[in-house]
């Protein structure tokens, strides 16, 4: 990584799948690279709310994370979140 | 460092042979926001030569189609305490004599921070003047697709359900476009003009 020339991690094998937990409500993804099989990247969020849609898109060093969290807070309605992930 | 890198081609230019084995673990950031419109699917924009920014266009609860700009939604922004210890940090060097230690990881994270983004915030703004589909009343959009075209500024997108919506999006603006309202006709008859103007001053000289 140079002073002020940042590349981009860019990989064409890579491909995510995520999981759901419906006991605990939590949504793990997974970051893999197609050739090595090495997970890459592998993340958890917790409170989904179930039932919501839940969307990923990989594109070159983008990984962008749609799905509706539920508030701890009684009575709080579920807030959209995206989470987005770059690889440098 | 720029310089350096196109001029003197550096490797990472010229390389041809590419392996996944041999490639490193790469510098992650991740960030999180609320969003004011809730999402049924999303979809990154595309570009030919992949140097216009990407923006998220979703398709929304109630079937309309959004786009967010990339420096709105990138990781990239900085949070507060990222910056003042990017600045300690060039205090740091400034002071330092003889040769800088290596970067670790954390180190690592806060050079992918930028500030040519908004400093980060937890909610991603809405902008109502980024509705794509406008105030068209959509039926049960399922799927939202991207496709670069040849024009480099941009993108066409293809929301499909029960309505199919197309549209021509410019995540950056239109840089390599021709503005709507370009006088050609002012251009071309200002080049007659010249050419006469010329010829006719040879002739006055002669």
């Amino acid at each position: 990584m140079g002073d002020n020339l940042i590349y981009k991690y860019l990989d064409t094998n890579l491909f995510s799948i995520s999981t759901y937990n419906s006991d605990s409500n939590t949504l793990t993804v997974y970051i893999i690279n197609g050739v090595s099989g090495k997970i890459v990247y592998k993340f958890q969020e917790s409170n989904v709310t179930p039932g919501e849609p839940i969307d990923m898109y990989l594109s070159e060093n983008y990984f962008v994370l749609t799905f509706k969290r539920s508030s701890s807070s009684y009575g709080a309605l579920p807030q959209q979140e995206i989470s987005v992930t770059e690889f440098f | 460092m720029l310089k350096d890198f196109y001029i003197n081609k550096a490797e990472r230019l010229i390389q041809k042979k590419f392996s996944s084995f041999e490639l490193e673990s790469p510098v992650v950031i991740q960030e999180s926001y609320l969003l004011t419109v809730d999402v049924k699917k999303i979809a990154l924009t595309q570009s030919t030569r992949h140097v216009t920014s990407k923006m998220l266009v979703v398709i929304t609860a109630n079937d309309q189609v959004y786009s967010i700009e990339n420096a709105f939604y990138t990781a990239r922004r900085q949070h507060k305490s990222e910056a003042e210890a990017i600045k300690q940090r060039e205090l740091d060097e400034a002071t330092t004599l003889g040769p800088l230690k290596e970067k670790n990881e954390t180190e690592k994270l806060l050079d992918v921070k930028s500030t040519l983004f908004p400093a980060y915030d937890g909610v991603i703004p809405q902008k109502n003047t980024r509705f794509i589909s406008h105030d068209l009343h959509l039926v049960d959009l399922k799927a939202i697709y991207t496709m670069a075209t040849r024009l480099e500024s941009t993108t066409s997108v293809l929301a499909i359900g029960h309505d199919i919506f197309g549209a021509r999006i410019n995540p950056e603006g239109n840089f390599d476009r021709l503005h709507e309202n370009f006088d050609a006709k002012f251009l071309f008859g200002s080049i007659i003009f010249l050419i006469i103007a010329v010829q006719a001053a040879q002739i006055y000289v002669k």
